[in-house]
């Protein structure tokens, strides 16, 4: 039996988490909306279904998030307009634990990711951010595909290194 | 370094094949020097999303959302989108298979129909032929299919309601050539579980056709149709990747 109070409370952990990063996906507070309405329709619905073998349940359902913002920024990638980022500095007071989580990896995500060049940071965001397939963006940087695989695997690998260092130096 | 090792980035992401899929997950198991590489990125995938600033959530969103949800919880949505998700097979119904050509031969009243559902000139499309009486058909739900990434076809679907049968017709074009045994096979899918509808090879001209008829239960609430291409007509359950979907 589906229990709403729970679909609210699920609703009310995450929407802050998904709702920025959709909106890092798409730039459109409108198909950011969108974006979680489906991913929560897919939880109601029992169309993605969650099991251990998954990993954590956070990072199952930002990749659930990705891929529906990527599958929406797709098809609406000719109409919707891009918007400026609207930052929050305030934290929620609902969820402390989530934001300082937040808080403390995305400083280290932003450092690490500041050790890339401009050509890595647009490789792993077209990947990454926009879903391309690796042939996609060897077309959209005007790259042989042979060249894109090797660039976004050491970009990707530099910043796993990155990040494990950020982490050493404050661990 | 195996070649293979080179799909680990397009597997992460969902971009390959069943078939390759299936090579890559098997070389995975006999390579920990690739699988220690998809761990780390997997594990790297899962932070990125950190790596996004706080955004305030618009006014009443949560409303809004919630409200949908409960309210209209299939009209949105994706057919299979995430990786790894099974689908759960069902019983094959009837199918009645034609070819583009096969299609408009059959007469005016089924050319004409098919033009005017997927022109969307009508939802109520009456029809008059010499010979006949006049015949109503409610076409019920006509969608555009999307295209997959890096699948260039275009197709339109939607049900067909007479006095006393209910069709689906599915007309698609632009379509890439097969080989072989290969055909594109249409989906009907009700919570996100394929039933085959009907199969087809396109014309020289990338043009192919499907009419569905009848439907195997009038009680199902499809909510979803899809195309792929699968290795060879009959498949109960989907193969290949999906090329063309849209829901109702």
């Amino acid at each position: 039996m589906r229990d709403e109070s729970a679909l609210e409370k699920l609703y009310d952990q995450y929407e802050r988490l998904l709702y920025s990063f959709a909106f890092r996906i798409t730039k459109s507070k409108a198909l950011s909306e969108e974006v979680l309405q489906e991913v929560f329709i897919k939880l109601w619905e029992g169309r993605a279904v969650y099991c251990k073998s998954k990993g954590s349940f956070s990072s199952w359902l930002l990749t659930v998030t990705r891929f529906t913002a990527i599958d929406l920024l797709r098809k609406n990638m000719k109409q919707v307009p891009t918007e400026d980022y609207v930052f929050e500095n305030s934290p929620s007071e609902e969820n402390i634990e989530r934001d300082v989580e937040w808080r403390e990896t995305g400083s280290q995500l932003w450092n690490a990711v500041g050790t890339l060049s401009d050509e890595q940071k647009e490789i792993v965001e077209l990947f990454y951010y926009q879903g391309l397939t690796q042939r996609k963006i060897a077309e959209v940087c005007s790259m042989p595909l042979g060249t894109v695989k090797g660039r976004l695997r050491l970009a990707l690998n530099h910043l796993k290194k990155a990040l494990d260092n950020e982490r050493g130096v404050r661990g | 370094m195996n070649n293979l090792c080179d799909n680990i980035l397009d597997y992460i992401n969902g971009h390959l094949n069943t078939d390759e899929k299936e090579q890559f997950e098997k070389h995975l198991e006999e390579h920990p020097a690739c699988r220690e590489e998809y761990e780390s990125l997997v594990t790297l995938m899962s932070e990125l999303p950190y790596h996004s600033p706080p955004i305030k959530p618009s006014e009443g969103m949560k409303e809004r959302i919630l409200a949908n949800v409960l309210r209209r919880s299939s009209t949105l949505g994706q057919v299979n989108t995430e990786n790894n998700e099974e689908i759960p097979s069902k019983q094959a119904p009837p199918v009645e298979t034609v070819k583009m050509k096969k299609w408009y031969q059959r007469g005016v009243v089924a050319g004409t129909l098919v033009a005017l559902l997927f022109l969307s000139l009508a939802t109520n499309v009456y029809l008059l032929s010499p010979g006949q009486t006049d015949t109503t058909f409610q076409a019920n739900n006509v969608v555009s299919l999307q295209a997959s990434e890096g699948f260039s076809g275009e197709g339109q679907a939607s049900f067909v309601q007479t006095d006393s049968n209910q069709s689906l017709l599915v007309l698609a074009n632009n379509l890439e050539p097969l080989a072989g045994e290969e055909v594109y096979q249409v989906w009907l899918l009700n919570d996100g579980a394929p039933s085959p509808a009907g199969s087809f090879k396109p014309d020289e001209t990338g043009a192919g056709a499907v009419v569905f008829h009848p439907m195997p239960d009038g009680e199902v609430d499809w909510d979803a149709v899809a195309i792929t291409k699968e290795p060879q007509p009959g498949n109960q359950t989907p193969e290949g990747d999906i090329l063309l979907q849209n829901t109702f």
